[in-house]
């Protein structure tokens, strides 16, 4: 399948959705909604509710993340908003502001 | 296409087949469309609209090449290019236009100046839009006696600010200024 | 009416309605109306300000009018061209000076609505 990038210079006001990977080296504003991955590069900043199956930050998330799948902050990315997922791993580096919830799924 | 991008590489961006983006998006790199995109695009650079591409939006770019579908106008510094898989509805206002064999487009062309007849001295007209004009023969001997109403003289400059020239437009269409000058034939 | 091929040489300049079966060559100037069945070539020093209303059409000059093609209308890198035009298809080459409305058939995909 074709992968999708948007590159360092683009900035995108508005919505994404897809059901493919995604990677995000430009800006996004506004909401993202894919069925498949979502990789924000170093040089990414988006800020944007986030609704995917995995999402992957190592640049700059303002927002909230609702994941199926899995949520990873790589090191030198900084993310403030709540993640929801069932499994998440945060990076020894990584910058985190926000509520984590991985009781997805699972009545309490 | 394989990106692998350092940052600031200006690397070509791609919007694959099932991806919808809707709103303004702008950049300094290529663009390259295979999914849809609505709303508002302006790039510096190129804008390639491939086949299972879908642009609805006003585009402003340096050059654009469709070869899928654009809904919208498209004004580019450069030049546009539809190809033979092209469809475009919208008006184009770039220098240079090119528009293949297969491919479709409605719309207006604009490439700033365009000199087609320079004669009779007479002043320019804009263009009348072409209402059924199929039949103009009839519609020609009418106007001729109201164009000549209209026209005593030398008309102005055109009305028309294209590319902010201002260079008169030819007389378009006999129907529009029919002074009979009966001019010495050179045979 | 064989349909033979009909040249409206440099030096001539028409003023008046033209039509005819056969294809017609314009190196000169015509001013006025032309129809044909077939084909229209206007030659890099032809000169048309008509409305036409033709088969096919190779502008290589300078033509100011609207067009309607049945067939196609070529716009060649040397033409200038200030009209409507019509038809089903449309060439534009590099280099040509084109200032108009271009319609030709669009089949666009399920639920785009154009602008206009």
């Amino acid at each position: 399948m074709a992968n999708t990038v948007i590159g360092s210079s683009i900035v995108i006001d508005g919505e994404i959705s897809g059901d493919e990977d995604l990677v995000i080296q430009g800006t996004v504003k506004g909401k993202i909604s894919l069925k498949e991955s979502l990789i924000v590069a170093g040089s990414g900043v988006v800020e944007a509710d986030i609704d995917t199956q995995n999402v992957e930050v190592a640049g700059k998330v303002t927002g909230n993340i609702n994941a199926s799948d899995r949520v990873e902050l790589k090191s030198d990315c900084r993310m403030v908003g709540d993640i929801k997922a069932p499994r998440i791993l945060i990076a020894d580096g990584a910058s985190f502001k926000g509520n984590v919830d991985m009781d997805v799924g699972k009545g309490r | 296409m394989a990106i692998q991008s350092r940052e600031g590489a200006g690397v070509a961006t791609e919007i694959g087949e099932s991806i919808l983006i809707s709103g303004s998006l702008e950049g300094d790199e290529d663009l390259t469309v295979r999914g849809r995109v609505e709303g508002n695009v302006r790039l510096t650079r190129t804008l390639i609209v491939e086949a299972s591409g879908v642009v609805k939006a006003d585009v402003a770019v340096k050059d654009a090449v469709i070869s899928g579908v654009v809904v919208g106008n498209v004004t580019a510094t450069d030049s546009v290019q539809i190809t033979a898989d092209g469809r475009m509805v919208g008006d184009i206002a770039a220098p240079r236009v090119i528009i293949v064999d297969g491919a479709s487009f409605r719309g207006r062309v604009d490439m700033g100046d365009v000199d087609a007849a320079r004669h009779d001295g007479a002043g320019a007209k804009s263009l009348p839009r072409p209402a059924g004009k199929a039949s103009s023969s009839a519609a020609r001997s009418t106007q001729l006696a109201r164009s000549s109403a209209r026209e005593s003289g030398r008309p102005a400059s055109p009305p028309r600010p294209p590319a902010g020239s201002s260079a008169p437009l030819p007389p378009l269409m006999a129907g529009a200024k029919k002074r009979v000058i009966l001019k010495k034939g050179k045979r | 009416m064989a349909d033979a091929t009909g040249v409206i040489g440099k030096g001539i300049e028409i003023k008046g309605t033209l039509s005819g079966a056969g294809d017609l060559v314009v190196e000169g100037r015509v001013e006025g109306q032309i129809s044909l069945k077939n084909m229209l070539t206007i030659e890099e020093s032809g000169e048309v300000r008509a409305d036409v209303e033709v088969q096919s059409i190779v502008i290589q000059g300078r033509m100011a009018g609207n067009i309607e093609a049945s067939d196609k209308v070529q716009v060649t890198s040397t033409a200038r061209v200030v009209g409507d035009i019509k038809a089903p298809r449309v060439v534009l080459e590099d280099g040509a000076r084109f200032k108009g409305s271009i319609e030709m058939d669009v089949k666009l995909p399920e639920g785009l609505a154009p602008h206009r």
